[in-house]
């Protein structure tokens, strides 16, 4: 079996030197070319032969990502693989890659720890149409937070309003204690029930389900 | 806003007295009273009626005409409306020029009209240049007090100007030092860092196993520093936004406050549109807003949400659960700086709102 035609792209020259070197000694892999940059990566002859490639996230300042040049790679050859490392956390770059594309592709942090064993196995398993990028993808629950987040969607002032309603006060007594007109307190006081209530019918008796709405807020708050 | 009403004031009144509107109530009324007299000397019924309309014709025309001329001058007149000397002349000519008019106009309606009216000033030389002395000493004394305010307002309007855009300035200058600070960890110390532990990694496999044990914990903090603390430092420093956007920033950022504080982030999905210096200038919103919950605050709870609408408009709501003010008790101070001048960057509008044991909130919103 031939070993894995790997292309390395890495700005850092002296990174780009030892894990060359290291990549080269394992049977598994062959260093077919290692750039520097997006732009000398972008060479169509090389990328067409190549069956994975190792991608620094951090390239030129001014240029192309390592997700971005993935996906540029992806374009000239649909069935390399690419191996996305760098020195920040992979797992939000994950959601960078169009879902269409994320079959073969692969992330890790950089680590000074792993052995050219772990590279061949990930480049490898890249290679062959599989990837980690699953791992990193976060559910998406948020009820408790949605549920948080209408307390905190009410300003202070329609809060302070609400907390004198809880008491049974009326408009009326609600602006005189916080020194506001009466028009102003039931303007506000219609706001915090379309937050509190955004699904309320006419019908409903909107003052007592604000304040039960409030209240139940207040105990998860 | 209150500059606003000044300008707005300052376009219906002025520059005095090329402001057409003024020009034409002024002849307006001259004229009417002028001709007005002969009206009651007609019999009653259509031609007292007629008459009306002829004089009302007879002062609008006129007037109209000179507003128009009004119009044209002030907005192609060749030499500046600040010299006072030339401005003095032009109004001495514009009046003489309406004097001398004034017999031609007399006649017309005498001789086509049958209008043979006295007017009730009667018109003598003396007369004449007493008036135009007083009305030319009036305009002049009008015109340098409205130049000399609309100067200190354009002379205010620039030093704000001036202050904001070197606010500006030192927001840009901040965050270059934080990117070179972080590139320069990021590029050299990180990568050097990796470097030494590959190379000791090599090492440690050439010697005893002894030798190779300590290799290891070295690589082992080497790691740690390069892998947890040089990182954080470096998020600190420029949020990684291309890599992670604003959840990811975000979630380094919280990670020095979970201790103290419990915080909710509500991230819209559309926010990903936004340009990189657009999410920098949220990012720094945020943390100085949060920074002022917990040094101003404290809060126990703080809630923000980033959502930008169909319409383009990014919202930025940082609300937290802390002890409150009234409005007017709020304090400022360099964090509000901060986010101001990003507001201002971003030509969005800030609204606060406290409320005394009901926490804070901030509010921002800007258009794409």
């Amino acid at each position: 079996m031939r070993p894995t035609r790997l292309v390395y792209i890495e700005n850092d020259p002296a990174l780009r030197k030892i894990l060359g070197e290291i990549l080269s000694k394992s049977p598994d892999l062959e260093l077919i070319a290692s750039f520097s940059g997006s732009d000398e990566a972008m060479n169509r002859e090389i990328i067409r032969k190549a069956d994975v490639a190792l991608v620094d996230f951090s390239l030129d300042q001014n240029g192309l990502n390592g997700v971005e040049l993935g996906i540029a790679l992806r374009n000239i050859n649909e069935y390399i693989g690419i191996v996305i490392y760098s020195q920040f956390s992979v797992r939000p770059m994950v959601n960078r890659v169009p879902k269409t594309m994320r079959a073969g592709w692969s992330f890790f942090n950089k680590s000074a720890d792993m052995t050219v064993e772990n590279y061949a196995k990930i480049l490898k398993s890249t290679a062959s149409g599989k990837g980690n990028w699953e791992e990193f993808l976060q559910e998406e629950d948020n009820s408790q937070e949605a549920e948080a987040s209408i307390f905190f969607t009410l300003t202070p002032r329609q809060r302070s309003i609400m907390s004198l309603s809880v008491q049974s006060k009326s408009p009326q007594d609600i602006a005189e204690q916080l020194g506001l007109s009466y028009s102003y307190v039931r303007k506000e006081l219609s706001r915090a029930y379309a937050v509190l209530l955004p699904n309320a019918k006419d019908s409903d008796d909107l003052k007592t389900a604000a304040v039960l709405k409030y209240m139940e807020l207040m105990k998860i708050s | 806003m209150k500059e606003l009403k000044i300008r707005k004031l300052g376009r219906l009144i002025g520059p005095y007295p090329y402001n057409p509107y003024f020009i034409f109530l002024i002849f307006f009324a001259l004229f009417l009273s002028r001709f007005s007299p002969v009206i009651p000397t007609q019999p009653f019924g259509l031609q007292r009626w007629l008459t009306t309309a002829v004089v009302l014709s007879l002062s609008l025309i006129p007037s109209s005409l000179f507003a128009l001329i009004a119009y044209i001058f002030q907005k192609y007149r060749p030499w500046s409306s600040k010299n006072l000397f030339a401005y003095i002349c032009e109004v001495a000519i514009g009046q003489s020029a309406l004097i001398l008019c004034a017999p031609f106009i007399r006649e017309i309606l005498r001789k086509f009209y049958h209008f043979n009216f006295q007017s009730p000033l009667t018109l003598t030389p003396g007369f004449f240049l007493g008036s135009l002395m007083i009305a030319l000493i009036m305009l002049a004394l009008m015109h340098k007090a409205e130049r000399k305010i609309l100067d200190r307002l354009d002379l205010a309007n620039n030093l704000v100007s001036k202050l904001e855009s070197e606010r500006i300035g030192l927001i840009h200058s901040d965050e270059k030092l934080r990117r070179h600070a972080s590139q320069f960890l990021h590029d050299r110390v990180q990568s050097d860092l990796m470097v030494v532990g590959m190379k000791l990694k090599s090492i440690s496999k050439q010697t005893s196993p002894e030798v190779s044990e300590i290799i290891e914990g070295a690589i082992l903090r080497l790691e740690n520093t390069r892998a947890s603390d040089l990182r954080n430092l470096i998020q600190i420093l420029t949020p990684n936004l291309e890599a992670g956007g604003l959840h990811s920033a975000f979630d380094v950022l919280l990670e020095q406050y979970r201790a103290d504080i419990n915080v909710t982030v509500q991230i819209g999905k559309a926010t990903e549109g936004l340009g990189s210096q657009v999410l920098l200038g949220i990012f720094r919103i945020v943390e100085q807003s949060m920074l002022n919950s917990l040094v101003h605050g404290p809060a126990s709870r703080i809630q923000i949400s980033v959502n930008t609408n169909s319409e383009c408009v990014t919202e930025i709501i940082v609300s937290d659960d802390g002890p409150g003010a009234s409005i007017e008790e709020v304090v400022t101070g360099v964090g509000t700086a901060i986010i101001d001048s990003w507001v201002g960057i971003l030509k969005g509008i800030k609204e606060i709102d406290s409320a005394p044991g009901h926490g804070y909130q901030l509010r921002v919103t800007f258009p794409k």
